[in-house]
């Protein structure tokens, strides 16, 4: 499974979700991981760390981009080609509060700092 | 923002978008996770943007065939129809078979109407053709000879032929033909009810 999900609470006690991203995502996943965060995990924190290497299949990336997304959304990588990706993709993104970090922790701090 | 990119990058994405606007899809820009800069999100852009293309292109091409197969059905489906209703020989009565042609009629046409007229008389064992020229506005130069081979062959077969609704151009192309002079047995009549009460009083059968 590519997406693999965690219900965490924040250092200052606020429920989060970390999802960790790997392999190949096609459209099934992302239909998948659209499904979770407009139902159990909606208006949850997200805190994705996406592994070097993570492809996005052109039918995921427009499924993942249609997301309404609300609440805010930290990733962290280490690849550059991951963070393009990510970049390009939420250039379109409707709404949200979106950044990219190399390290978790900052990541999670940030997280912590944000108005769900 | 001001970003420094080697020569040989710009090249080889500019060789990529080159080779897709001649249609081809295929090629990606390679990507270095040391290239670490705003350039990357451009090369990885193209990517998605060939990966786009290519899916439309495939789909286009899917629709294609499918329409071509679908024309093929269909242009199948219509030549069936139009040779029925170019052939339509109805029995009148048993043994007496009636063919009213309507339109122009072609070499083609000709040899469908003979293939098909020769194998009604022979299966049901026809007596009788009545062939209803009526509406038939035209008949190509070298038809007319195609025809007239078709009234002899239904002779051979030991049916009279009968041609009924002829209109001056084409009785004029007849005798042109000389087909009136004794080659072909051919009978006309003005009108194809002409031509079945002729038949039926030959069978006896106005009498019953």
């Amino acid at each position: 499974m590519p997406f693999r999900y965690e219900e965490l609470v924040t250092p200052m006690g606020r429920p989060y979700v970390r999802v960790h991203v790997s392999g190949d995502i096609d459209l099934r996943d992302a239909e998948e991981y659209v499904a979770r965060f407009e139902g159990a995990y909606q208006r949850r924190r997200v805190l994705s760390v996406v592994a070097s290497g993570t492809e996005y299949s052109a039918k995921a990336r427009k499924h993942l981009l249609a997301m309404r997304e609300s609440s805010p959304h930290a990733t962290v990588t280490t690849s550059a080609l991951v963070r393009a990706a990510i970049h390009l993709m939420t250039r379109s993104a409707a709404g949200g509060t979106y950044r990219v970090f190399t390290d978790e922790p900052e990541a999670l701090a940030w997280l912590d700092d944000q108005e769900a | 923002m001001s970003v420094t990119i080697e020569g040989e990058r710009v090249d080889q994405l500019l060789r990529i978008i080159v080779a897709a606007a001649t249609g081809d899809y295929e090629l990606r820009v390679p990507l270095l996770e040391e290239d670490d800069d705003e350039f990357l999100e451009v090369e990885l852009g193209v990517n998605y943007l060939l990966e786009e293309l290519a899916l439309g292109k495939a789909k286009s091409d899917s629709q294609r065939q499918q329409l071509e197969v679908r024309a093929e059905e269909l242009a199948h489906q219509q030549s069936e129809l139009v040779q029925a209703l170019s052939t339509p020989v109805i029995a009148v009565w048993p043994g007496v078979l009636a063919l009213p042609l309507v339109g122009r009629v072609d070499d083609e046409r000709a040899a469908t109407i003979t293939a098909v007229l020769l194998e009604r008389v022979a299966a049901e064992r026809a007596t009788h053709v009545i062939l209803d020229l009526t509406g038939v506005g035209a008949i190509a130069g070298n038809t007319m000879p195609a025809l007239l081979r078709m009234v002899r062959a239904i002779g051979l077969l030991g049916a009279s032929c009968l041609l009924t609704g002829i209109s001056a151009p084409v009785a004029q192309q007849i005798v042109a033909l000389g087909a009136a002079e004794g080659g072909a047995p051919v009978r006309a009549l003005a009108q194809l009810s002409d031509a079945l009460a002729l038949v039926l009083a030959q069978k006896g059968a106005l009498g019953r």
